[in-house]
């Protein structure tokens, strides 16, 4: 009777204790209960009067800076907000700031320009992310990249880019397994290796078509900041002594002369050139045309005429002999605007048509 | 080294290199001077051994030689004049480190190569040329850039 009863106090020891309570021996018996005072692990006596502790827990993809300064933020509200029920207010102030904030910082990786710019309402340049260890790029920068490698992997025409279109997600899927399996790309900021999940989210803009690739405008910036403007002022300055002293050989244009064309002269240096020029000009259209007798007749020098801004106009009718070049000092065809104003006038002269029609 | 006339610098590439110009001016890596010059395309980097190293107070010059394609593909990195002597650098000035070849980023900066160069200096041990230095030197006589040997990197303690 009494080792049943005994058996009872047992059970009941371990239906009110659990866990805590661990029997050693039954009969007779011998139990280790581990005993707390009740308030122990009772926040509830403290909070609210006490601000909960606060911690950011796996905030990757955030920078530092950001991380202490939503914590701070978060804690200062929970300090204010002490004595009042804070727990849904503190979660909500955390994700507005984070939603603020859920713009990359700092510069892209390939260019070094600023990923968003502070203070530009449209962001001209878009970028992207790799899923897998959050790192930003410009979509553009990392494109360019992107086919770099697979050309440098000479994987640039493999049959993978081919299906740039599939039709159905599985495609897709296959086409990136295959590409990574190929070329196993890492992200150049980190070196985690590209998976396919980074891809599929990627896909879109690896695969775009860019057309003509699009050079990003020059940076203004950069061009126009003091170093650069110094370094050109002392390039120019050097150009122009060496000039001075003769030492700059002009390239030879390559243009091949043709009749109608208007061809422009050195400003500097068309008056005493000038013959030379015509010469020059004279053996360039020998081998335009065939007759020899035509030589003397081909040019015509039209010298001082402002022509501004049409180095390499065409005349629009041809074979039409000397009549041709009547007009060009005949003022009614001056108004019809065949030529631009007279501002930034160069010198020059038109190559008669005369022979053309003939040949 | 007479590198077969290098093409010029692509607009890209430029930008690139007026940014880490400008990046330098405001915050060179600790030991190390740029004497600027016109010369975008070519920076001589002055190195000063970091204190108690084997190298400390000692001079020497880096010579960073940027592709078109900066920074898709790695500069040319090598020392000039007396080169330091250390187990990874050869007497030619070609200095065997992983990052400036196979290990190449974009998102590395010649300031980052010249954090692991200074690096690389310091954590040495001794005061010697590689092993196959003479070996190595000789197969380069034609002025071979660094970028055309095949690269073995088998030490990551030095």
């Amino acid at each position: 009777m009494a080792e049943e009863e005994t058996e009872e106090e047992v059970e009941a020891a371990i239906a009110v204790y659990g866990a805590d309570c661990t029997v050693i021996r039954r009969s007779p018996p011998y139990l280790v209960v581990r005993l707390q005072p009740r308030t122990a692990n009772d926040i509830s006596q403290q909070y609210p009067s006490v601000p909960p502790m606060l911690e950011l827990k796996d905030t990757k993809g955030l920078e530092d800076g950001k991380v202490s300064r939503l914590l701070s933020e978060l804690r200062e509200l929970a300090d204010e907000l002490t004595s009042n029920p804070m727990l849904v207010a503190i979660c909500e102030k955390a994700l507005d700031r984070l939603t603020e904030m859920n713009q990359p910082d700092g510069n892209c990786c390939f260019c070094m320009e600023p990923l968003v710019m502070e203070n530009e309402v449209s962001n001209l340049r878009p970028f992207m992310k790799l899923l897998s260890c959050f790192h930003c790029f410009h979509s553009e920068c990392f494109i360019r990249w992107w086919r770099w490698m697979l050309q440098r992997k000479n994987l640039d025409k493999s049959d993978v880019l081919l299906i740039s279109r599939p039709e159905e997600e599985k495609d897709v899927i296959a086409s990136c397994m295959k590409l990574l399996e190929e070329a196993e790309m890492k992200c150049p900021v980190c070196r985690k290796s590209i998976n396919i999940q980074d891809m599929l989210s990627i896909w879109s803009i690896l695969t775009a078509d860019l057309g003509q690739e699009q050079d990003f405008l020059p940076d203004a910036e950069v061009i126009f900041s003091n170093t650069e403007i110094e370094r050109k002022a002392k390039f120019d300055e050097l150009f122009r002594a060496q000039q001075h002293r003769g030492g700059i050989i002009e390239p030879r244009k390559l243009e091949v002369i043709v009749p109608g064309m208007f061809v422009s002269l050195p400003s500097a240096r068309a008056d005493d050139e000038e013959s030379g020029l015509a010469s020059s000009t004279l053996q360039a259209s020998e081998s335009s045309s065939s007759s020899a007798d035509a030589r003397g007749e081909l040019l015509q020098v039209t010298d001082n005429v402002s022509l501004g801004g049409q180095q390499t106009g065409q005349c629009e009718d041809s074979g039409r002999g000397s009549k041709s070049s009547e007009r060009f000092n005949n003022p009614l065809t001056q108004k019809k605007g065949r030529r631009p104003n007279h501002t930034g006038a160069k010198k020059g002269y038109w190559v008669r048509r005369d022979h053309e029609g003939s040949k | 080294m007479s590198s077969s006339s290098p093409k010029g610098l692509s607009r890209i590439a430029a930008n690139r290199l007026h940014k880490e110009l400008k990046e330098w001016q405001v915050n060179p890596p600790t030991g190390f001077k740029h004497k600027v010059s016109d010369n975008l395309q070519r920076w001589i980097v002055e190195v000063t051994g970091a204190p108690n190293t084997l190298y400390e107070n000692e001079t020497y010059y880096l010579q960073v030689d940027f592709p078109e394609n900066y920074p898709m593909e790695a500069p040319q990195v090598i020392f000039t004049q007396n080169p330091p002597l250390h187990p990874h650098i050869y007497s030619n000035g070609h200095i065997c480190l992983d990052i400036l070849y196979d290990s190449w980023s974009p998102a590395m900066t010649v300031s980052s190569i010249c954090i692991s160069i200074l690096s690389m200096l310091s954590s040495s041990t001794e005061k010697a040329r590689p092993v196959d230095n003479d070996r190595y030197v000789r197969n380069c006589r034609n002025g071979k850039s660094p970028k055309e040997t095949r690269w073995w990197f088998h030490d990551d303690k030095v």
